[in-house]
């Protein structure tokens, strides 16, 4: 009698020919079945939209080409058949998801759900059931659960200081009350947060324990005006400097992301100290050395006074001729050749002694910062140099120049420096022409000064910003110090110069000036 | 000897060769007044101080002070501020003679209320000239 039932189990036999129930069989978005609860689930019935998901036709089960336990991945096998057990003891409907692989050996996520069916003395007469393909979601879930662990990785080592918080707004759109919602290790470490659990919810000057948090009425304006907003913020008690921006996020919720530029400004600290330090060295020793050399010209100057005296007293005197001719030859050649040297590097070391106090002088002014009309400017350049340049038949182009901030006289001299140097280098085979233009760049100003000079070997290009670099000693008269004032200049207006060049052709100068006011450092 | 013979010119320098340097420089220009020098700030200090408690008249000129800034012990822009601080002592004229051309040292030198400002050119040549021109204008100076 069993036998019998477990072969009429179709849905045929069953009388259920009603065309309707196969509709709506074949557009369910899965296939049902009804199979025995044996290892292999030999299936009674199985709907053909089993082939869209398995790849096999209804038949290939129906005839026993393949069974429903080989399309499970052995892992699952296991806990379907106990997963069963449990249901139909109590039962009970079974739900799982499991993994198949398909005909064309494709792995695909599949949902089920069945239960058992008895007849009406409990016997159990066979499964029922409905599978339904979740391969899409179960990869969109998995992506998801990836993502978020990346996420949560990033979140919980990266070395920036996040803090998620979140506020809410009264009647009148003050800022209310300010929750820590999530934080971060590294957050953890620099305000020494203990206990993370007990942190949620609290207001965020609890959980940091300072006394203050710098730039709070900053953040609070940024939330009431709905902007992000960046700063660096000094907390003093516990001696740590973060740079920190404010990020709005959706649903009254707000991040803050630091990071801690603590030891950064501490050798920052240092560098401008050492930098003040060489400054000062440069202008001791360069003023110091000026005092030997006032002696040295000073008394080379008298001993030739001297010499002088003594050809007078030697004049009339009556003497051998041979000391007579030794004595003209010392006092005539000798002794003024070898002051005539000893002039010349007095005047050379001088010289660039005053170079030296000069570039130092240029580091320790204090600037005079304001706007500066840059047309204004370079017309005042070029009229200085107008003699020269009309001399030697030059042609200046100016166009486009945007304004900068700056102290006037010293871009005055750093533009000045240029001009001159494209005139002192320029290639006597051509006219000399010189473009000098300019355009706006994000909070900067960025200038360009092009000659049609000899220009710059390669291998000089790095030198050139050097004190007493010279890419030839003779060809042009010069201190060689043009270019490092130029480059101090430039630094000391927080820019950048920088040069391209190529030879025969001419050199183009790239100053950056900033767009905006400034502090000196 | 006339009248300006007798005003003593103070030379405060500290180094030999420069010191050397000066008072011939000053005595080619055929300046015949008394030089003293002394080698550092404090020295000179202490001398025009003593000067002062002994009476002499020293605000009507009977000094010339020539100082030089980079000195050991008391620098030459400290005694010239001490100079310009002291009733006994602050019409005396100063000069400074120095290394130096920083306009901010210069600056300060005169607002501390120095009378001229000479900078020690390395051409000696000029140095000489400066002298002279010192030296002359120290000759027309009468009380």
């Amino acid at each position: 009698m069993k036998q019998n039932l477990t072969r009429d189990f179709s849905i045929k036999n069953l009388g259920e020919t009603d065309q309707q129930l196969s509709r709506l069989i074949a557009n369910l978005p899965g296939f049902v079945y009804r199979c025995a609860n044996d290892k292999d689930w030999t299936m009674y019935y199985i709907s053909d939209v089993c082939e869209k998901i398995t790849g096999y036709k209804a038949e290939d089960f129906l005839n026993k080409k393949i069974t429903f336990k080989d399309i499970i991945l052995p892992e699952f096998r296991e806990t379907l058949y106990d997963g069963w057990e449990v249901v139909l003891q109590d039962n009970q409907s079974f739900e799982h998801e499991f993994k198949i692989i398909t005909a064309s050996g494709e792995i695909r996520w599949v949902w089920e759900q069945g239960v058992g069916v008895f007849d009406d003395d409990g016997n159990l007469l066979f499964l029922e059931g409905f599978i339904r393909d979740i391969t899409e979601r179960k990869n969109a879930q998995e992506a998801l659960a990836v993502s978020e662990n990346k996420f949560r990785t990033l979140f919980k080592e990266m070395s920036e200081l996040v803090l998620f918080c979140s506020y809410e707004k009264d009647g009148e759109g003050n800022i209310a009350e300010v929750k820590v919602l999530d934080f971060n290790d590294a957050f953890s470490r620099v305000f020494r947060v203990i206990n993370y659990e007990e942190a949620i919810g609290r207001a965020p000057l609890e959980v940091m324990r300072v006394d203050r948090i710098p730039q709070c009425d900053e953040v609070i304006q940024s939330l009431k005006e709905g902007r992000n907003c960046s700063f660096v913020a000094d907390f003093e008690s516990i001696e740590k400097k973060l740079k920190v921006t404010l990020v709005l996020l959706q649903g009254g919720v707000f991040a803050i992301i630091a990071t801690d530029i603590t030891e950064l400004m501490h050798y920052n600290h240092v560098l401008v100290e050492k930098n003040k330090e060489l400054e000062n060295y440069v202008y001791v020793t360069s003023h110091d050395l000026r005092s030997p050399l006032v002696n040295i010209q000073g008394f080379s100057t008298r001993l030739k006074r001297h010499t002088d005296q003594i050809a007078e007293l030697t004049a009339g005197c009556e003497m051998d001729q041979v000391i007579n001719e030794s004595l003209t030859e010392i006092i005539n050649r000798k002794i003024p050749h070898t002051l005539d040297y000893i002039f010349n590097s007095v005047g050379k070391m001088e010289k660039m002694l005053n170079s030296l106090l000069q570039i130092s002088r240029t580091g320790r002014v204090v600037m005079n910062i304001q706007e500066v009309n840059m047309h204004v400017l370079i017309s005042k350049v070029i009229h200085t140099v107008e003699y020269q340049l009309q001399e030697i038949g030059a042609i200046v182009e100016v166009e486009n120049l945007p304004d900068c901030y700056g102290d006037e006289s010293m871009l005055n001299q750093l533009f000045s420096n240029i001009v001159t140097n494209a005139i002192k280098y320029r290639d006597e085979q051509r006219p000399l022409k010189i473009s000098i233009s300019g355009i706006n760049r994000y909070k900067k100003v960025l200038y360009r000064i092009m000659d049609n000079g000899i220009g710059i070997p390669k291998e000089h290009l790095e030198k050139i910003w050097y004190v007493f670099y010279r890419v030839d000693n003779k060809s042009v008269q010069g201190d060689g110090i043009g270019l490092s004032l130029v480059k101090r200049i430039v630094e000391k207006h927080q820019g950048k110069i920088w040069v391209e060049s190529t030879e025969r052709y001419g050199t183009t100068f790239f100053i950056e000036l900033p767009a905006d006011s400034f502090t000196e450092n | 000897m006339d009248d300006n013979n007798e005003i003593v010119i103070l030379i405060a320098e500290d180094d030999d060769g420069h010191a050397e340097l000066i008072v011939e420089g000053l005595r080619d220009t055929g300046l015949k007044n008394k030089i003293i020098r002394f080698d550092n700030g404090q020295d000179i200090w202490d001398y025009l101080v003593e000067a002062c408690k002994e009476g002499i008249p020293v605000n009507n000129k009977e000094f010339i002070v020539m100082l030089d800034i980079n000195m050991p012990r008391v620098d030459g822009t400290e005694v010239l501020r001490r100079i310009k601080n002291q009733k006994c002592m602050k019409n005396i004229p100063v000069i400074m003679l120095t290394t130096t051309d920083d306009p901010r040292e210069i600056e300060k030198c005169y607002q501390f209320g120095c009378n001229v400002y000479i900078t020690k050119p390395v051409e000696f040549i000029k140095f000489a000239e400066t002298l002279q021109k010192l030296g002359f204008f120290l000759q027309i100076i009468k009380v």
